[in-house]
Formats: structure tokens, sequence, C-alpha cells
């Protein structure tokens, strides 16, 4: 048990994340924060995800059976310990001072709930033609609004609770949706703050079901300002 | 407007579903979503189906009681707004009614036509950042996606 309490929780869910889960726990360990605990949340890996985790002693590694996405988030948020809390995909990677120049929005204005910064999207490196030709970037940088550019107060994150389970794609824009009508207070850094790779290695993302699952929770999102009469 | 025209929605990047009575857009290509409500919804329909103008304006009269050109001009109206919002785009062979092209002549509703509710259409930018986040996969379909400058 450490005698620091512990400032700020990120939480790393990954399935089968080998080839890129260092890289990302590595950026994490980079932001040099003295009072920083990370959860692995190993989502049924077969590869050699449960190793690497423990390569890294800074790390605290859960695994559950396959449950999905979004369940492992969940279950991140609900083992942390931090008074802040964060996440990031298992192969995307944070800038060096990502959570230095976040926390300083923080010190420097409590009535802020939620602080974020700009996205990169980049082309895994490694990656050899076919798989490489058929991605694209449609925006290289945009503002980051995606959970891997999120800094969130604890007592902030739980005025939006945990996210829906009923979701698998759109998890993070029904999450802000209610973000929003919470009225959740946000700053948004010009800066970019989180590198997101895109990748072939793992194409389940581009499953087109997932666009529909954008429609769902939009329509679900339209539903409650109307009932709240924000519509 | 041509009665023979057709449309489609605008490729992979339109996404649409008809839920509880709406049919929520999204458009991942500028990361707005929409909604269409009252006649709007079988508008819609009936460009998912390739129906051409005429088809669906006979739909709507037989959905709907109300005046015609009323009717036909919403209609139109809605049409210029998908189009501009690059939501549907024509069909290049428009200009004959294939035999066959347009599936379902819907039957008339048993409960006979109802007092017109003129399309409902609404366009919503507040997601972009995050709709725009969608991580792309280039398709033969966006490749040979036509610019609709020409309809500008």
């Amino acid at each position: 048990m450490s005698a620091i309490p512990v400032e700020i929780s990120v939480i790393i869910p990954v399935h089968n994340g080998e080839k890129y889960l260092a890289q990302c726990i590595q950026s994490v360990l980079e932001q040099n924060h003295a009072a920083l605990e990370m959860l692995v949340v190993d989502n049924a890996s077969t590869d050699a995800t449960a190793a690497i985790a423990r390569k890294f002693p800074a790390t605290r590694y859960f695994y559950l059976p396959r449950k999905g996405f979004v369940p492992a988030l969940n279950h991140g948020v609900m083992n942390c310990q931090g008074s802040f809390l964060s996440f990031l995909d298992a192969d995307d990677l944070w800038q060096p001072h990502k959570l230095a120049a976040q926390l300083d929005v923080f010190q420097r204005n409590p009535a802020v709930d939620f602080v974020f910064g700009h996205v990169e999207q980049f082309i895994s490196p490694e990656l050899e033609e076919p798989a490489r030709s058929q991605l694209f970037i449609r925006e290289k940088e945009l503002p980051g609004h995606i959970r891997g550019a999120m800094l969130i107060r604890k007592e902030s994150f739980w005025r939006v609770g945990l996210f829906d389970e009923a979701t698998e794609y759109g998890d993070f824009i029904d999450w802000y949706m209610r973000a929003q009508e919470q009225g959740l207070q946000e700053v948004m850094l010009p800066d970019v703050l989180l590198l997101r790779r895109i990748h072939g290695a793992n194409m389940g993302y581009l499953d087109p079901d997932r666009r529909i699952d954008y429609v769902r929770v939009l329509k679900r999102g339209l539903d409650r300002r109307r009932r709240l009469g924000k519509a | 407007m041509q009665l023979t025209e057709r449309y489609e929605p605008a490729g992979q990047d339109v996404v649409a579903e008809e839920i509880d009575g709406e049919v929520v857009i999204v458009n991942l290509r500028n990361g707005n979503y929409y909604s269409l409500t009252q006649s709007a919804t079988l508008i819609w329909a009936g460009i998912q189906e390739h129906a051409s103008v005429v088809q669906i304006r006979e739909r709507i009269a037989q959905r709907y009681r109300g005046e015609t050109d009323a009717m036909n001009r919403d209609m139109d109206e809605l049409i210029r707004a998908l189009e501009g919002e690059q939501l549907i785009r024509r069909l290049p062979d428009s200009g004959a009614i294939t035999p066959g092209a347009a599936t379902v002549i819907e039957a008339a509703p048993a409960a006979g036509p109802v007092a017109y509710l003129p399309p409902i259409f609404e366009s919503f930018t507040d997601m972009g950042d995050l709709l725009l986040l969608d991580p792309v996969h280039e398709t033969e379909e966006e490749k040979g996606w036509p610019h609709a400058k020409g309809n500008a």
C-alpha cells in the first residue's frame, strides 16, 4: 500500500494487445507522475498481453473472461483509487506532458470537471501493404473528444456514471452526451496530448455494425434531451 | 424535379435507422447527425428503396390527406435539403422507370389516410468531433465517390 494517496488512475482495457501494449504503458510511465496507478484490465487475451503487463511492476493487472470492452472499462473504474480518472486504449500513446498539462488546468480552476486535449491519428508505422493502403485518416489532428484524451475528477465522473454496457462502439458518445446533460464544465486544450494508432491488426472495430450503434446512441440522447426539455 | 428521378443514401458514410417513428441519420463524413420525423420518414424509406419521385409521391398521397401541391413541394424541398447535406445522391440512371427497380408498393394503410404531417428535418452539429473520430476503412465505394459538384 503506497503511503502517497493515488492521485491519478489510468485505466487500460485490452484484448490481445501484445503488439502495442508495452509502448502504451511506457507512454504512461513517461508522464513521470509520482502518485499514479495503472490498471490493465485484460479482457480474456490469449496472446502475451498478461506477460507484458506483468513486466511493468507499476501496473495493477486484472483478468476478465471475455465479456466485452465496456465491461472491462467499467471494471477498471470500479477498482480504481485515484482522485482523477483517465483512460488509454492499449494501442494508443500519450504525449509526455499530457497529465501535467491537464492537472495544471484543474489546479488553476476548481470549477472544471474534465479536461481534454487534441488527438493526432497516425497509421502504425510497421504496417505493410495491402493493410496499409486500406486505411486512411480523414482528419489527422482534431479536438480529442475521446476517452484517451480525457482527465476527469472522480466526483465528476460519478455524476455521469459508468459507461453503458448496452452499447459497444458508441459508448463514449453516449457517456459524453450524458456528461453534457449533467452540465459538466469542460476545458479543451489546444495541444496534441493523445496519439491514436490506426492499424489493421485488429479490424474488429471496423465492423459495419458499429455505425448503427452510433445512430442508436444518438437517438437515445435526443430522446433524453426532449424529455428534459433541452431539445 | 423530374418525376422519374431516383435517389439513394450517399454511401457508407451515411448510416440511418428508423426507431420509434424517427429516422436518425449519421453522416460520418462531416460529423453531423440528423432527425427525420412525420412524413419525412416515409420519404426517406422511399429513397432507401430507390423509389422514383413519382412513386414516393404516390405513397405520400396514400398515407396522408392533404393538398397535393403542398405535399409535393415539401417533398421536393426535403430532397434538396438531403442532397445539400450530402445524405443522398441522385442515381445516375434516372430518366426511365425500370421495371422492378422500386420494390414494394406499399398497400394503403388499413386505417385510411391521416391528416398530412409535413416533413421535419433537423440537423445537429454538436457531436462532430466524436463522430469524426470513427476509424475509416477506405473501400472501393469511397474511392469511387462522385463529388456532386454539378448539383451544387
